[in-house]
């Protein structure tokens, strides 16, 4: 695998949904990193990333996007600045079932501060259908206090239209 | 379905509407203590007039019903004296007011100035369904289509016709059965983009320069099928720009671009520039970078 110049980051919390954005958009099916979850990550799912999610979309002419999704666990936050470099945006995935969501986007808003300041960023919220309350307005005035240029939308993170939309979204503030 | 603002004790009564013994609950004049009453069905249509919802009841089901009803019993106001002002923005270059209640001539003023204001309105334009519009709640509710909506908004001939109601009514209407509830900011948009015809709002010009605070929130589904949107207001996110501006970077319609510059002006998402020089404001993407992106996003339309 060689990694390029053209990057795509998707990052946020634990069952956030980025191995499934990631597999809705590349054109070869998700490397993953994925080993049975041991810790306080059980609550919510059996697997989960541990280095990074890998996938592609390949252009006409061949070039390559690389996709990456970074693990969840705060504890690997090593990873975040290296899968970043060369990267061109960053896709923000805040699940809004989780216990305090707006803390979980402004977490990676500060951890991801710089590279959003050289690139651009993009917020999915997702589960948003099942979240007891919405979080919407909450998260996109986290957005607007810190005078970042990001598009915030709920999103499913398994619909192919929904993942594209987002992208969408985030290319157009590149 | 007795409901008293002024007493806040009483239930919230789930009856199974598919048995003789829930028919007969439903057919009688009820406690005063219960508060809220949803038929439980096999299937979610109305019966007696009551809410329904679809069995196996989810906790997530229960809670959006109520959910739905503390949002109207929230939006209880005195509409009595309200008298409905059009201001195009913080600025106040540009204002048209008039008294709700009469017919005016854009569907689209009726709801920027019940959003601004916060009132409540019923909009008739037959033969289709009203539309029951609360600006406290930010709801608009209707039986009425997307589709049979923007019909009303084009229409030219026969105006809407706009009364007052009271949250009383408003809320035994939008909870009612087969009432589709949509965001007020969603349907201002739609509206726009069909009946404001691309005509700038008074004192601006194609040379104010706008920067967007935030993203109008959409249904997923208009989303989808109006990219434009996220181009235009991703550019306005990132830098100030003007109408023309707009229009060369995107090469959409003029009107489309017009109508959208109005809109996030008019729902309070933009604010002009003032200090902005604008020969400078559109700093145009790197060369290269533009065409990674143009091949990125054929690449996903195609894979739509």
């Amino acid at each position: 695998m060689r990694v390029g110049e053209h990057k795509i980051i998707f990052t946020g919390s634990v069952g956030a949904g980025k191995t499934a954005a990631i597999s809705c958009l590349s054109d070869i099916p998700v490397v993953g990193t994925d080993v049975a979850a041991t810790d306080e990550t059980l609550n919510k799912k059996d697997f989960t990333t541990v280095a990074m999610d890998y996938g592609y979309i390949q252009l006409e002419d061949g070039e390559l996007i690389h996709l990456y999704g970074t693990p969840g666990q705060e504890r690997f936050n090593f990873m975040w600045e290296i899968l970043c470099q060369g990267g061109v945006g960053l896709v923000l995935l805040v699940d809004a079932t989780s216990s305090d969501p707006v803390a979980d986007c402004e977490f990676y808003l500060k951890a991801f501060g710089k590279f959003i300041e050289e690139t651009g960023a993009v917020i999915g919220i997702t589960r948003a259908d099942i979240a007891s309350n919405s979080i919407y307005e909450q998260v996109q005035d986290v957005v607007i206090e810190k005078g970042y240029p990001i598009a915030v939308l709920e999103i499913d993170a398994r619909n192919n239209e929904d993942v594209n939309m987002l992208v969408h979204a985030l290319m157009a503030v590149l | 379905m007795p409901l008293s603002y002024n007493d806040t004790s009483g239930e919230v009564a789930l009856i199974n509407a598919d048995t003789d013994v829930g028919i007969s609950y439903l057919e009688e004049e009820n406690n005063d203590q219960v508060k809220i009453i949803l038929a439980e069905r096999a299937v979610s249509t109305a019966v007696l007039g009551f809410r329904s919802l679809e069995r196996p009841v989810s906790v997530h089901d229960l809670v959006n019903a109520l959910s739905t009803y503390c949002k109207h019993f929230s939006s209880r106001i005195d509409t009595a004296s309200a008298t409905a002002t059009i201001a195009s923005g913080s600025d106040g270059s540009a204002s048209v007011s008039q008294t709700v209640g009469n017919n005016t001539p854009l569907l689209l003023h009726e709801f920027i100035s019940v959003h601004r204001d916060k009132t409540l309105i019923k909009l008739e334009c037959a033969p289709y369904h009203p539309l029951y519009i609360n600006g406290i709640s930010g709801t608009c509710a209707t039986r009425a289509s997307l589709a049979e909506i923007h019909i009303i908004a084009k229409e030219t001939e026969s105006r809407p016709v706009v009364t007052e109601i009271d949250a009383a009514e408003e809320l035994n209407q939008a909870t009612s059965n087969d009432m589709v509830s949509y965001p007020i900011g969603t349907i201002i948009w739609q509206i726009a983009m069909v009946g404001a015809n691309g005509t700038i709002l008074p004192n601006h010009s194609l040379d104010t320069a706008v920067k967007l605070k935030s993203l109008p929130r959409f249904p997923r589904e208009y989303m989808r099928n109006h990219p434009e949107f996220l181009k235009l207001s991703g550019l306005i996110l990132k830098q100030s720009m003007t109408i023309r501006q707009l229009q060369q970077a995107t090469q959409l319609d003029i009107e489309v671009v017009t109508d959208f510059y109005n809109l996030v002006f008019s729902l309070g998402l933009s604010s002009i520039d003032k200090s902005a020089d604008s020969a400078e404001l559109y700093k145009k993407k790197n060369v290269e970078r533009e065409s990674l992106l143009s091949r990125l996003a054929k690449k996903l339309i195609s894979a739509a």
